[in-house]
């Protein structure tokens, strides 16, 4: 794969484009370019040789981030999501091995010894699709909704993850998920790192689906770099942390994750996590919308007429604005208004007011268009399926294009997963009480 | 582009054989004044403040700003004659399913999209590059002939061999005078070439009643191919029409356009189409008579509603608009106007079988057992008969200050095969009678985008009162 | 739509000029109304706006056996995304017989905002049949050029026997093709050159009062304009050929 033009691009926008790449040269220009800036490797604090210390839940990411002035968690800022699929010698009569489960899990445990578990170290999930569990002669236990994915609108016809397992990486820097995957994966010289030697036989027990290797980022103003990429429009506001130019993930329309995380069975601690990746037409919403429409159509005419939200969502604070009575009047906006808000219609997929997903979605450039790899755990599936529902707003009376950002996402794939607890995440059977 | 390439004499090449070839006539501009090289000091080279040669131009050697600008200042708020007719490339219709996809291509342009109803809620779009088309396409049902305008989420997705080209673009839902009902939106062409287009059109999901009842629920998707190139640029740049700049902004509506006709002018009945470039004609109905003849396949249908008089039901009485007119509507001229759409109102008798068939669309919720009267109202534009679809519009009957229906009661969006587009109401928990009023409130205005000429109009639609004639 | 005129014409013409001066200001009015409004929204472009072309002066006299010289003025206002023409083309048409072409200079309209851009430029002049055809290019094409100037000056030679009359330079095919490489609608208006015969070549005030009446010309100019739109020959010429030529 051909490198990026640095000369062209910004050092944020150039690690972008290096982990959208992947690979050994890429990792290799992106620890040139770390060492360039800092004169020495940029310092990523290192891991824990005790397993004990860390959260019994993968998804336990917040309390090892960094907050905002609001409060709002921070997500990590550089993304990929690894699709695996098991290997044949990682199998006998169908099922993962012994060997194989230790191969997993003791990679892991590198991984864990390398880098801290936070935003500036590495937190990663490991993710099992339904696909993966068909194989085991018992059913996931009672209390684990794991369906396979399906198309959730009319107007998509989305292919559907069905290989077995999902690697997300993430990390402020660009250079660790790189390392990691060229450690997991790569065939050169394998990256050291805090005297940890990223050495493993993980690619004896998966390999990588290349197709649908999926990459991107998250953080203010890292869209706006993006203007080089075709179908990226200048117009992106500079610091808008999302394409849409907008704010997203407010603490108080995030779930916690104890909202999302599974009480009891054997996969207590666990999640449930939809990804879901799509185009966004970002040259129509920025060149073709007014501020005042695309208001009306990310929160809701209401947010738009009052002017609550300023240039990027920076006037909101810790909420997206959505009370009671803005959710509520979604009917009555689309009759009355002939257009309503994305934020407004998906809150009515709350349950007691509480939102059920916690999302953890990110920008992406790959295939050099703008896109959203959309990332989000609940409870259980049905969850993300009812607040999609409500988003689609098939049950509103207006105009298609009116209706909150549907005119602007295409959804290309989407895929279920089971995030086992930290106990089981290593090719676990679909009941390991059974 | 070209290549420039400086080279030698033996390159030259024989251009009166190149004008003969090419130099197909075009349309008449009296545009004679506004060429003049104005004297006026003000709004010389605005736009070019490092004009090298203004130095060598002397005290009157001014060329002024004598760039002619058509633009038409000042609309009225009311649909309004543009400046010129659009001329576009129509590729053979594409079946989608049950559908017929009739694309039509034309040079990037400005139109105007809608997301609610006030000032702010128009957008004016320009093409983000000069590059690339205007690309359009009717959609309708082959069975019935019926235009489909409603917007679902129409997708298309543009591929140069397998290559993508940008992201894929949800196309407005459109109107424009020449095109009525349309999709379109600007796209974006890197380079010449022959590109394909991938549309996919979801199930409808408006009410469907009479042959379209239960049909076209399915998703369907078409491809078609086309061209961009120098030819196709010239012939789309080259056969625009300029009006008479006095007819700029005249209350009036450019007649449908031909579609399908290749070069010839085709027999719009009741127009004069020598005089193409001047008077707009007018039937004896008042309207422009278009294509809505839906019997030839080679011609893309043109999207205009039925003419008053084949409407079965009774038409209702105006009581009195702004506009002056009253009584009952005999001709589309006479019908009221809600900032400048004229909205027809027909109310069809239990029993009949207008109201049986518009009654039931195949849900059987409100199937023909439970039917009552059928109350539909027709919002379309004042010139050409197009349907204003997705509006949302609302109904209070009223009998000697009592209220018989709503107040308020929202219509349904309804596509009939026969009536097409309207806003409707199955009236069986009362009785409409004689001498009742009828207020249609618009909600909110037809969200769909505009070119020029719709921009000014139908978007803050005051109600409009109706009362049920005698028998 | 040439309008020939009575050679006696003189004693009118001051009465003609004023008359013609009111509606020129009328016109300058209307003008003014439509650039007014272009400025404000985006800009105005292909297929709805157009490029013109010119002579400066529109109405000259000259003597037979003389020489004048007119500008060949080119206009663009670009299109809606703002940019400007990148190449111009422009075929004239007049009597073999009465005129020459001596000299072409190539002027640097396309230029505009850009003062290094190199101009590519042609001329083919067809001696016999009386036509010239112009065609320019700017390298590299940037933004484009949209501005009102000279493309190029033009002499004129009269031939020494032509007799006195009113002879018309048209302008029988026009293009202006955008960054974009769609072209634009162009008009075009002649010129109008007043010839005083060999009979009465020594009268040279006649001359020298239409020069110094610039109103008078710009008056004459109104009934001048054809009012055709020449868009298409070489148009195509444009996009196929290369440049021939290159200035010095």
């Amino acid at each position: 794969m051909t490198l990026p033009d640095r000369s062209t691009l910004s050092r944020r926008e150039y690690a972008r484009a290096l982990v959208a790449v992947g690979g050994a040269t890429a990792l290799s220009a992106c620890l040139d370019m770390s060492s360039d800036e800092n004169g020495e490797e940029n310092n990523v604090p290192s891991g824990t040789d005790d397993p004990d210390s860390l959260p019994a839940r993968q998804h336990a990411w917040n309390e090892f981030a960094t907050r905002d002035d609001d409060g709002n968690v921070e997500p990590p800022a550089h993304h990929v999501l690894l699709p695996l699929a098991l290997t044949e010698r990682a199998t006998a009569d169908g099922e993962p091995t012994a060997d194989a489960r230790e191969t997993t899990e003791s990679t892991l445990r590198t991984l864990e010894r390398a880098y801290e578990w936070s935003t500036d170290g590495l937190l990663f999930t490991l993710g099992y699709t339904p696909s993966y569990f068909e194989r085991f002669d018992e059913d996931l236990p009672e209390g684990v909704d794991l369906p396979e994915p399906a198309a959730l609108t009319s107007r998509e016809d989305p292919a559907f993850d069905e290989f077995d397992a999902l690697l997300h990486l993430a990390s402020n820097h660009p250079e660790v998920v790189l390392e990691v995957e060229e450690g997991l994966f790569g065939d050169q010289e394998e990256p050291e790192r805090n005297g940890v030697v990223l050495e493993s036989d993980l690619s004896a027990v998966f390999e990588r689906v290349d197709e649908n290797r999926r990459t991107g980022f998250v953080g203010a103003g890292l869209p706006a770099e993006h203007t080089e990429v075709s179908s990226v429009p200048d117009a992106v506001p500079e610091d808008a942390p999302f394409f849409m130019g907008f704010r997203s993930g407010f603490d108080r329309t995030q779930a916690s994750e104890d909202r999302v995380t599974i009480d009891d069975g054997p996969f207590a601690d666990g999640t449930t996590q939809h990804v879901s990746s799509m185009d966004i037409q970002l040259e129509v919403w920025f060149e073709q919308e007014n501020h005042y429409q695309r208001v009306s159509k990310m929160f809701s005419p209401e947010h738009a007429a009052e002017e609550l939200v300023g240039d990027v969502g920076e006037e909101l604070g810790s909420d997206s604005g959505l009370t009671d009575e803005r959710i509520e009047a979604t009917t009555t906006d689309a009759r009355q208004e002939g257009v309503v808000g994305h934020a407004q219609k998906a809150a009515r997929g709350r349950e007691d007011g509480d939102p059920p997903l916690l999302r953890r979605d990110f920008n992406t450039i790959d295939g050099d268009r703008p896109g959203l790899h959309f990332v989000s755990l609940q409870h259980e599936i049905a969850d993300f399926v009812r607040v999609r529902e409500a988003m689609t707003g098939a049950d509103l009376d207006v105009a298609s294009a009116n209706n909150g950002i549907l005119h602007y996402i295409f959804v290309n794939r989407r895929g279920n997963y089971l995030l086992p607890p930290r106990g089981f995440r290593a090719l676990p059977a679909a009941n390991p009480d059974a | 582009m070209q290549d420039i390439t400086p080279t030698t004499d033996e390159m030259e090449i024989d251009r009166r054989t190149l004008i003969a070839q090419t130099g197909a006539a075009t349309g008449v501009l009296a545009l004679a004044g506004c060429l003049d090289g104005d004297d006026d000091e003000e709004d010389e080279d605005e736009d070019d403040p490092d004009a090298e040669n203004g130095d060598e131009n002397g005290a009157d050697e001014d060329y002024g700003d004598g760039r002619p600008t058509i633009e038409v200042e000042d609309p009225p708020n009311a649909v309004y004659l543009p400046t010129h007719r659009e001329a576009m490339r129509m590729l053979d219709p594409v079946e989608a399913g049950d559908m017929m996809l009739g694309p039509m291509l034309s040079y990037p342009h400005d139109f105007w999209t809608i997301a609610g109803s006030g000032e702010d809620a128009v957008e004016r779009e320009s093409p983000d590059d000069g590059r690339g088309v205007h690309m359009m396409f009717t959609l309708w049902d082959q069975q019935t002939g019926t235009v489909l305008p409603v917007d679902d989420g129409v997708q298309i997705r543009v591929y140069d061999g397998d290559e993508q080209v940008g992201s894929p673009v949800s196309p407005w839902s459109m109107i424009s005078q020449e095109m009525g009902f349309h999709f379109g939106d600007n796209v974006t062409l890197p380079e010449d070439g022959t590109y394909t287009v991938e549309v996919t059109i979801p199930p409808l999901s408006v009410r469907t009643t009479g042959d379209l009842a239960g049909r076209l629920d399915e998703r369907v998707s078409a491809t078609f191919e086309f061209e961009y190139d120098d030819e196709f640029r010239h012939e789309v740049i080259g056969g625009v029409q300029y009006l008479d700049e006095e007819q700029w902004g005249d209350r009036d509506a450019l007649e449908p356009m031909d579609h399908g006709d290749h070069g010839e002018h085709g027999d719009h009945d009741g127009h004069d189409d020598e005089d193409h470039d001047h008077e707009e004609e007018h039937d004896h109905n008042g309207d422009h008579d278009g294509h809505d003849e839906h019997d030839d396949h080679a011609h893309v249908p043109y999207s205009a509603l039925p003419r008053i008089e084949e409407y079965g039901g009774t038409i209702l009485a105006t009581a009195g608009d702004e506009s002056g007119v009253e009584g009952v509507p005999t001709a589309h001229d006479s019908l009221p106007r809600s900032d400048d759409a004229a909205i027809l109102v027909a109310l069809f008798e239990d029993g009949s079988a207008d109201a049986e068939r518009l009654s039931d669309d195949g849900d059987g919720d409100d199937g023909s057992s439970s039917a009552g009267q059928y109350l539909l109202v027709s919002p379309r534009t004042p010139y050409n008969r197009v349907p204003l679809a997705d509006a949302a519009l609302s109904v209070t009957v009223e009998r000697d200050g009592d209220t018989i229906v709503g107040p308020d009661t929202a219509l349904a969006e309804t596509l009939d095969s026969e009536y097409g587009i309207h806003y409707g109401l199955v009236v069986d928990d009362a009785q409409i009678e004689t001498g009742d009023s009828v207020t249609v409130t618009i909600d909110s205005p037809p969200q769909i985008a505009r070119h020029q000429g719709y921009d000014t109009a139908f978007l803050e639609m005051p109600p409009i009162e109706f009362t049920v004639p005698e028998q | 739509m040439t309008t020939s005129r009575p050679d006696s014409a003189t004693g009118n013409e001051g009465d003609g000029g004023r008359r013609g001066l009111r509606l020129a200001t009328l016109i300058v009015a209307c003008c003014l109304a439509l650039v007014a409004v272009a400025f404000v929204p985006a800009p105005v472009g292909a297929g709805d706006n157009v490029a013109s072309f010119w002579f400066d002066p529109e109405d000259t006299d000259a003597a037979a056996g003389e020489t004048f010289e007119l500008e060949l003025v080119a206009s663009s206002h670009g299109d809606l995304v703002g940019d400007g023409v990148d190449e111009l083309a422009v075929t004239l048409e007049y009597d073999a017989a009465i005129f020459t072409v001596t000299d072409i200079e190539h002027e640097r309209m396309l230029a505009d905002g850009d003062s290094d851009a190199e101009i590519h430029e042609s001329e083919e002049i067809d001696e016999d049949a009386g036509t010239l055809t112009l065609e320019q290019e700017r390298e590299p094409s940037g933004d484009g050029a949209k501005t009102t100037e000279p493309m190029a000056t033009i002499t004129f030679e009269v031939a020494s026997d032509a007799p006195s009359g009113n002879e018309t330079i048209e302008i029988t095919d026009s293009a202006a093709i955008l960054v974009s490489d769609y072209p634009q609608t162009t008009f075009d208006r002649d010129a109008h050159v007043q010839i005083d015969g060999s009979a009465t070549a020594s009268d040279a005030d006649a001359d020298a009062d239409a020069d110094a009446n610039s109103d008078e010309s710009l008056a004459d100019g109104v009934p001048g304009f054809t009012g055709a739109i020449a868009l298409g020959g070489v148009l195509a010429a444009l996009a196929l050929a290369a440049v021939a030529r290159r200035r010095d």
